[in-house]
């Protein structure tokens, strides 16, 4: 297998990591989330100008023309950064619904506003009921004038505080868990009948719980084939898990070079602590954790790129059981060798740990996948 | 431990049933309770010992340790339990008048964890030092 990097690859990842480490300090990043804007507009726009936003997008579409790779080297650096701009809602799941199920007259619509970064967008998959179920819709489609009406309840919808238009999933046809019957509809956030209630997230982000009350839409807003919307959503959150994943892998390497760093330098009974044998070798258990983690994000990027199917599916389901193993040990001994310190709001530590716990919640936990890996 | 019995009753697992009927919950649940009982144990046997006039020593320690260890997995349970809400932040309490976001079995299950896990995570510093003090008592 080759695992080398193209020259376009390579200056891709270059330009976020050096961004990353030049423009994006963790002392700024806390300042916003401290603040009452969602997220930084001003980096949101260097990313827009610097063309990340569209990296999976088809150049036609006034994208990088990427794919899983490249999706996978930037979320990686992301994931050093720590970055809380809202990339995964806006550009990775409803952006993905619409590069993947849109027609010509949606794309150009919405594609030049969400790249340009002037708008932002969430997708509305998840209902109380559900779990991680992404049939188990209560939220009904009826058809309605030429169009559809829309009633029910969205869970924990990222970004939705800043969101100005929806991807919502709704059933119009089949029972409660079918997989036949799940419909995709563009929904602004301005139509009559959307309520919200908005939250923050324990990592930083915002999200909202998104009541749909007699909401009229077009024909044109169904995304893709009526009732043939669960394999596209399904499509949409394996390369969710394969962006949260990859920023996962990047939260780890720093929270195993920090904590090596740490243990260099911290000192106890008049020697740094990193000489004990019990914390080097749970250092090297990190270490061991981490390459693993980073081992099936290539593995799960790479099937995506030969094609979306089962093989893709179970590489994705894979890396996500991984990450949240590996996340979990990784997050917890770098908080438990930086001691009392560790989850302090001042030390970057903690909130990589936090980020990493919400990681193996998002799409799906460890034994979700597991389930999933073994039913494919 | 009751508030996890309870979350898994209440949390749906997605297929129409609760999680405290889904196999690997009810699994993972009852090896949770088989600590607990291990703990009840331990705990009555250092209460029978003082009350005999005896110092339980190295295994009263022990029972901190074990104490804290089980309280964190119960912790890590709620938050599997409370699924995507698990990500709602307690702040949000403080922002509305209607109550808290998400079913009440979800909440705040992470801020819970992750206090638990600073407090007296495995190795944290209180747990080196009940550790120490095991060592010592064992000679």
């Amino acid at each position: 297998m080759d695992f080398s990097l193209s020259e376009e690859q390579t200056l891709l990842q270059e330009s976020i990591a050096r961004y990353m480490q030049n423009d994006y300090p963790f002392t700024e990043r806390q300042k916003v989330v401290q603040s009452a804007e969602p997220f930084s507009a001003e980096h949101w726009r260097s990313f827009a100008e610097l063309g990340w936003l569209g990296v999976q997008f088809p150049e036609a579409d006034g994208g990088f023309g990427g794919g899983a790779v490249e999706s996978m080297l930037m979320w990686e650096q992301f994931g050093k950064g720590l970055v809380i701009e809202p990339l995964l809602a806006t550009v990775v799941l409803a952006g993905g619904v619409l590069r993947l199920g849109g027609d010509k007259a949606q794309k150009e619509a919405l594609l030049p506003g969400l790249l340009a970064g002037e708008t932002q967008a969430a997708l509305a998959f998840a209902e109380p009921q559900g779990r991680y179920n992404l049939a188990d819709l209560t939220t009904k489609a009826a058809a309605s004038d030429g169009g559809y009406r829309l009633n029910g309840y969205k869970a924990v919808v990222l970004n939705g505080p800043s969101a100005d238009w929806l991807v919502v999933s709704a059933r119009n046809g089949g029972g409660q868990r079918d997989a036949e019957g799940v419909s995709l509809f563009l929904v602004p956030m301005a139509a009559a009948g959307v309520s919200r209630r908005d939250y923050p997230t324990v990592d930083g982000f915002t999200a909202s719980e998104i009541t749909l009350a007699d909401v009229e839409v077009g024909a044109d807003a169904l995304l893709g084939q009526e009732g043939g919307g669960l394999p596209l959503l399904e499509q949409v959150i394996d390369e969710g898990i394969l962006a949260v994943g990859a920023e996962a892998v990047g939260c780890m390497e720093v929270l195993h070079k920090d904590t090596v760093e740490y243990c260099k330098t911290r000192k106890q009974f008049g020697q740094p602590i990193g000489k004990f044998q019990v914390l080097q070798h749970r250092m090297v258990d990190m270490f061991m954790e981490y390459e693993q983690a980073k081992s099936l994000m290539y593995m799960a990027a790479m099937r995506m790129d030969e094609g979306y199917g089962p093989q893709a599916q179970k590489a994705a389901s894979a890396f996500k059981v991984q990450v949240g193993k590996s996340g979990r040990f990784v997050g917890q001994s770098a908080v438990q060798l930086h001691g009392g310190m560790g989850m302090t709001d001042e030390l970057n530590i903690g909130h990589y740990f936090k980020r990493l716990t919400m990681i193996d919640t998002l799409f799906g936990n460890v034994d979700h996948h597991l389930r999933r890996f073994g039913s494919l | 431990m009751l508030r996890l019995r309870r979350a898994l009753q209440e949390a749906p697992d997605g297929q129409g049933g609760c999680l405290a009927d889904a196999a690997d919950f009810k699994r993972e649940a009852a090896a949770l309770e088989v600590r607990l009982a291990g703990l009840q144990a331990l705990e009555a046997r250092c209460a029978a010992e003082r009350s005999a006039g005896r110092n339980p020593g190295a295994k009263a320690q022990m029972l901190e340790v074990r104490s804290a260890e089980l309280c964190l997995a119960v912790m890590e349970m709620l938050v599997e339990a409370a699924g995507y809400y698990a990500l709602a932040s307690a702040d949000s309490l403080l922002l509305h008048n209607e109550g808290p976001v998400g079913p009440p079995y979800a909440l705040p299950a992470l801020q819970g964890m992750l206090a638990a896990q600073a407090e007296f995570g495995p190795d944290s510093a209180i747990d080196a030092a009940r550790r120490r003090l095991v060592a010592e008592l064992l000679g």
